[in-house]
């Protein structure tokens, strides 16, 4: 069994390559993933996301262990995802700008 | 609710500003971009830093600016104070500074020749200085850029002598924001995006929320009161000698998304910052940065023009840090939400720009609830005719 994640939340390893480090990196996955992708990953984390969030609130950023820290990428992920499934319904912004040009230069690191 | 939802609230106050329609060729005239290029951006003072960039006595930044070709060298000396200076080398004019940033230990070394400067600006050395004939090191120091700081946002003035004082340019506004806890919102996020638009095109598009229930419909479908017509209304417009602030009052979301009702239940709730006029707040800072205030967090715009039809928009997030990943999870919900907003904004931009070219329209019309656009334009307007 792998340890990727925290114990309890295992059966989300499946979507490890969601667990990606930089914002530049989870809008690239989503506006290139297709919505059935997109929504088979919402729908994973939403049914654990409440213990995810409870879980996530006895941890200081500064020290978090490893598998939690990639529980923590992959939520990021969901964040950008989100957006494409609860608001446009398709992976890009409606009429929007590119997100490749939207370049994220700074971020908080995780 | 303390919006008044009628129409025509604001022109009657703001009479000097007008009604009618504005010209579009201040966005699309290479001559009037020249002009701007002198009267705005070689006279007023220009945000380029925040204190946050230079941590420590020694640290420097290099900030190229296309608008004034200006490459200005930003450091905090052994007296803690922020001195700007022209990054060239007085010898024969080669780049002083190659690196964005970095930490001075002793002195400016330039690479051409080993001349060096302290962290004043003065030139210390100059080698094989006995092979020149009569050079006076004290008439040689770095070229100074008036710079100043206002609650930590670092401002430049390429007038060596500029009319008036940081402060007075900033003007009431100051008195507002007296207080304001920047120092508890660190910067967190920055996006840079680059658009073949004007810079004004730009800014105007931020400038209003008349647009939010339509070009937003998606992103941001509620976003402040609405009147009986489903159109937007601001709180409240206030003017600042060149600077305005327009405010809305917060509006019930009735129908969060389930992502966006779990962040909700992550914020605690707060009581409103005494410096703030509504629930949220847009400063347009002539000539060319944005302070938005909203909640316990503040973002900015630098919108820097590079052409008459090319900008470069930095958007900065402040706020505080999160302490753990609940929180950390809550804070990218908010900014990639915005960023959402930001796209759509974005796209009409060069759309906009390339339709003003083909001289399809000649004047923008603007409405009441446009009335700070009205402002910024004749700001413009007036700085420009101004020689």
């Amino acid at each position: 069994m792998s340890d990727l994640l925290p114990e309890q939340f295992a059966e989300l390893e499946s979507f490890s390559d969601w667990i990606l480090a930089s914002a530049n990196e989870r809008s690239r996955k989503r506006v290139t993933s297709t919505m059935p992708e997109l929504k088979a990953f919402y729908q994973a984390m939403m049914k654990h996301i409440d213990a995810i969030i409870e879980y996530f609130k006895q941890f200081s950023i500064d020290e978090m262990p490893q598998d939690t820290r990639r529980l923590l990428l992959m939520s990021l992920s969901l964040v950008e995802i989100s957006h494409a499934v609860e608001l446009y319904g398709q992976p890009t912004v409606i009429g929007g700008l590119e997100s490749s040009r939207f370049k994220v230069v700074y971020e908080p690191n995780p | 609710m303390k919006t008044v939802l009628e129409n025509h609230r604001w022109v009657k106050d703001n009479l000097d500003l007008g009604t009618g329609p504005v010209p579009v060729d201040s966005c699309t005239s290479e001559d009037f971009y020249k002009l701007e290029q002198d009267r705005v951006f070689r006279k007023m003072w220009l945000n380029v830093a925040r204190d946050e960039d230079l941590p420590r006595n020694g640290d420097y930044i290099v900030k190229n600016l296309k608008v004034n070709n200006t490459s200005v060298l930003l450091v905090r000396g052994k007296d803690g104070k922020v001195r700007a200076f022209h990054n060239v080398c007085q010898h024969r004019g080669n780049r002083l500074a190659w690196e964005d940033k970095g930490h001075c230990n002793g002195m400016f070394v330039c690479r051409f020749h080993a001349w060096a400067y302290d962290q004043e600006g003065k030139l210390k050395y100059v080698s094989d200085e006995a092979n020149f004939y009569d050079i006076d090191k004290t008439t040689l120091g770095l070229k100074p850029i008036s710079a100043d700081v206002w609650a930590g946002f670092i401002f430049i003035n390429l007038d060596p002598n500029p009319s008036e004082t940081l402060q007075q340019f900033l003007a009431g506004m100051t008195t507002q924001l007296a207080g304001y806890p920047f120092e508890e919102q660190p910067r967190l996020f920055t996006f840079h995006i680059d658009e073949q638009t004007n810079w004004k095109v730009l800014l105007d598009a931020q400038n209003e929320i008349y647009h939010l229930p339509f070009l937003h419909k998606r992103s941001f479908p509620v976003f402040g009161p609405t009147n009986a017509q489903h159109f937007s209304r601001i709180l409240a417009f206030t003017r600042f000698g060149r600077h305005t602030v327009y405010s809305v009052e917060e509006a019930k979301i009735e129908k969060p998304t389930p992502v966006e009702r779990i962040v909700d239940g992550l914020i605690p709730a707060t009581g409103k910052l005494p410096q703030m006029i509504g629930w949220f707040d847009f400063y347009t800072v002539f000539p060319n940065l944005c302070i938005l205030f909203l909640g316990q967090s503040h973002i900015t715009y630098n919108i820097w023009p590079e052409g008459v039809n090319r900008t470069h928009w930095e958007i900065n997030v402040y706020g505080p840090p999160a302490r753990n990943p609940a929180e950390r999870f809550g804070v990218e919900y908010r900014v990639t939400r915005l960023r959402e907003l930001w796209q759509e904004d974005a796209s009409n931009h060069e759309e906009i720009q390339a339709s003003l070219n083909t001289g399809a329209i000649s004047h923008f019309q603007f409405q009441d609830e446009e009335i700070q656009i009205r402002h910024f334009h004749k700001m413009i307007r007036d700085a420009v005719a101004h020689a």
